[in-house]
């Protein structure tokens, strides 16, 4: 044997003894998912992203939660009982026997009335105070009932203020301790599960709190590891690091045709809506012929076959479906014809356009696609691509210079949140399409009051189409959200994909 | 000794303070609202107006760098806009993450000394001629692409080692730093191993090195006393000024690594416009810069204190 054949068995036995220690492999108890980003922020009025959400709703109790599955439905959770008594009330009971972390006792209504009350605390001053605007205040009958009241009317409350992390309750006692607020350390918890360890930036081990008095979670620690690199997570899930991954949508193809042994590929439909908006105040679009032009001209079906695989369904609006106001009617197929004789019409012979959109491999497929399109009737497309912060800066920037741009918006389950954006004083902050409707505006905050479900849908119906009718929007996609998974797990998934930590179960 | 130890400690401050005012000023260029990034789409323009207020980002540049020195002074180097967290905290538990790469690739890094030497003293063997060949190949490939085939083969092929994450204990650490390690340090090998090579093998031809061996000294004791110590200055200084390049690799390989650090935690500051995060986290990439190329001039004088004129 030569030297270095030697030192090579040499290295190759002290990887393997190495190799032999600390494996990260899960346990049969334990779970082990990956998240987009570590958390930052646990107070539920000031949470940001979904891996605070993710959090947030496994640590504190709701009185109603979304059920895991397909559908967007609730079901009871700290409550016994809920009901809505008018438009204006809700009466709710806690069940007996929930325990706060620490010596805080029960859960009770008091808890429910300082988590909820505080929303609309001016002085706390909390960015989510819009879960709660129209809250009147809550009323404590009793140790364990209490009765919601609103100065007005609010639909969403069922579907996106109390089952979603707006509903989360906080112990009060333990909150006025640390002074009113918390970011990462909260001063008690009582959900399903609790915070052992949290090493930023590296992992969130929670473990099951004995004080839920609930179904008892499946697994007795979950950790979330979190890697914003989805192509890094689908090399973790690989290298059998994690047992749930995110998967990058143009990784979905090849993972389909080469699967991971005993893992599934599961591909959903969130509630967030991808489109091109055409500023109306811009003075090359002010013309809606032009825009009309544009929407007609953009080949939607060519952008879901090339940038995103075929995966996802076109968008119909901004409603996705599962949604209450989801409308089933789509925009006009592609019309090249139309469209050239609506730049005729017009009297625009050329025309350069400048597009703004974000980095990604996605985002940069569309646009091209998008450019080849309206090269088609004379339109020259410059493509301007920015990462993230720069991008979402660009309200402030450029302002009505702004001409084109691809943007996508998460929502949560309730599609006032997502029509609240094009308001006429949302112009320049967020709706960058200068979309202004009178009409809009009195049918947006109609739906927040309605809360018959059947009309409430309408008038989501009836928005979406004076939306179109600006020709202002063509609408893409609801972004997919897929995830692999090892098929010993029977996953936890709310209808967007979300994590919902306690539903999580071995397979049967 | 003293005085120019002295001398470069001085200078070595005068560079961070240098550098970190660039950077501050450099940070008013970039696009993008810190407010919004924090407060997010549904917090109103009040609130947005009131955290400038409170981080200062109303105020001209002298004044903020006023604020980030007075606070640099007492420690303080503001919190994170996201968890409201202190930076020096958090710079606290990220910082060995990184430390504990720079300084594992450093040690990969110097097995380029033995593979450069044995190259030299058997210039144009096979050995000479198969290590330059391997060197010059490792050092043109980019270490992304080196860690991508690292994990392929090591993480998913095999599963002996992890793909992402830092561990927990002993061997777990140790586990997860093999690949990162890797990925930096193979190109560090074939870099020193060519430098060590021509250096050992110029000062192979010099006259001290002839006269040793007309005495009859033995080869190893030539080698060791009067080729090397001649040759390694050179060598030193190029590790104390690859800490640089490392930390800015380790940027790129901590984020496909997933591993925590400065570089990643640099990378998502930048990201999501957390400017008191950004600016902690390059001050202590500058310090830990600064220190390592300082404290490699010192070890040249020492090696060779010919070395302290020309650097002064």
């Amino acid at each position: 044997m030569t030297k270095f054949t030697k030192m090579g068995k040499c290295s190759q036995v002290i990887i393997v003894c190495i190799a032999g220690f600390g494996i990260s492999a899960s346990h049969a108890d334990e779970i082990r998912l990956q998240t987009q980003s570590d958390f930052g922020q646990l107070d539920p009025a000031f949470w940001q992203s979904s891996a605070d959400q993710t959090i947030i709703d496994a640590i504190f109790p709701k009185l109603i939660e979304f059920k895991s599955g397909s559908n967007w439905e609730w079901e009871l959770s700290a409550a016994e009982t809920i009901e809505q008594i008018d438009p204006l009330t809700i009466n709710f009971t806690l069940k007996k026997g929930l325990m706060w972390t620490g010596d805080y006792g029960e859960v009770t209504a008091e808890d429910v009335e300082y988590s909820f009350e505080r929303y609309i605390d001016k002085d706390l001053a909390a960015p989510n105070s819009g879960d709660w605007a129209p809250l009147k205040d809550v009323e404590v009958v009793d140790k364990y009932s209490g009765v919601i009241h609103f100065n007005e009317p609010f639909a969403p409350v069922w579907w996106s203020t109390l089952p979603y992390t707006g509903g989360a309750i906080i112990s009060k006692a333990a909150t006025e301790a640390i002074g009113g607020t918390f970011s990462t350390e909260p001063g008690a918890t009582a959900g399903p599960y609790k915070i052992e360890k949290w090493d930023q930036g590296q992992q969130t081990v929670l473990v099951a709190h004995e004080g839920w008095n609930g179904e008892k979670p499946a697994y007795d620690r979950v950790i979330l590891v979190p890697i914003n690199d989805a192509k890094s997570a689908e090399v973790a899930f690989e290298a059998g690091q994690i047992d749930v991954s995110g998967v990058a949508v143009s990784s979905v193809p090849e993972m389909k045709a080469n699967m991971p042994v005993d893992s599934i590929l599961e591909v959903r439909p969130t509630a967030g809506y991808f489109w091109l908006g055409l500023n109306a105040e811009n003075p090359s679009l002010q013309d809606v012929r032009v825009r009309q032009a544009i929407t007609k001209a953009v080949d939607v079906d060519a952008i879901i076959e090339g940038a995103y695989f075929g995966i996802p369904e076109r968008s119909t609006g901004l409603v996705a479906p599962g949604l209450i106001g989801y409308s089933e009617e789509q925009q006009p197929n592609r019309d090249i014809e139309g469209a050239r004789k609506l730049l005729a019409e017009a009297g625009i012979s050329s025309l350069d356009l400048e597009l703004e959109l974000q980095n990604s491999t996605d985002e940069q497929t569309t646009g091209l696609i998008i450019q080849a399109n309206l090269a088609e009737i004379g339109i020259n497309v410059q493509l301007n691509t920015h990462e993230s912060g720069t991008f979402w800066s660009l309200g402030d920037e450029k302002g009505v210079g702004m001409q084109m741009t691809l943007k996508a918006f998460t929502s949560p389950p309730d599609p006032a949140w997502s029509t609240q954006w094009f308001l006429e004083g949302q112009a320049g902050i967020w709706n960058w399409e200068w979309f202004k409707s009178e009409e809009y505006e009195k049918l947006h905050y109609a739906a927040i009051s309605e809360t018959d479900f059947g009309k409430r849908a309408e008038i989501y119906h009836e928005m979406q189409d004076i939306m179109d009718a600006s020709h202002s929007f063509v609408w893409l996609i609801h972004p997919p959200a897929s995830l692999i998974y090892k098929d010993s797990i029977n996953p936890g998934l709310l209808p967007n994909g979300d994590y919902k930590l306690h539903a999580f179960a071995p397979a049967e | 000794m003293i005085g120019y130890a002295v001398q470069r400690i001085g200078v070595a401050i005068l560079i961070v303070l240098l550098a970190t005012t660039a950077l501050f000023v450099m940070i008013q260029f970039v696009p993008g609202d810190p407010a919004n990034v924090m407060l997010g789409p549904r917090a109103t323009p009040e609130l947005k107006e009131a955290l400038r207020e409170r981080l200062h980002l109303n105020d001209s540049v002298f004044v903020q760098i006023y604020y980030f020195f007075a606070g640099l002074l007492q420690g303080d180097l503001g919190v994170d806009l996201t968890s409201n967290r202190p930076v020096v905290s958090i710079l606290a538990e990220q910082a060995p993450y990184t430390a504990m790469l720079v300084i594992s690739v450093l040690l990969v890094a110097l097995m380029g000394i033995p593979i450069g030497t044995y190259a030299a003293v058997h210039r144009g063997g096979s050995f000479d001629q198969i290590s330059g060949v391997i060197s010059v190949s490792i050092i043109a490939v980019p270490p992304i692409v080196i860690g991508l085939y690292l994990i392929l083969v090591f993480a998913i092929q095999l599963r002996w080692l992890p793909a992402i994450g830092a561990g927990e204990g002993f061997w777990a650490v140790i586990k997860h730093l093999i690949l990162p390690t890797l990925a930096i340090g193979l190109t560090w090998i074939g870099y020193v191993s060519r430098l060590v090579r021509a250096s050992v093998i110029e000062v192979l031809m010099q006259n001290h090195v002839k006269t040793a061996r007309a005495f009859g000294i033995p080869e190893n004791k030539i080698l060791r006393r009067y080729v090397l110590r001649v040759a390694l200055p050179a060598t030193v200084t190029v590790l104390g000024v690859s800490i640089g390049f490392i930390l800015s690799t380790a940027v790129i390989v901590e984020i496909l690594f997933s591993r925590p650090g400065i570089g990643k935690l640099t990378y998502d500051a930048v990201i999501s416009r957390n400017y008191p995060v950004v600016m902690g986290a390059v001050l202590a990439s500058t310090v830990f810069i600064v220190v390592a190329t300082t404290l490699s001039d010192l070890l040249n004088v020492m090696l060779d204190p010919r070395s302290q004129d020309i650097n002064s």
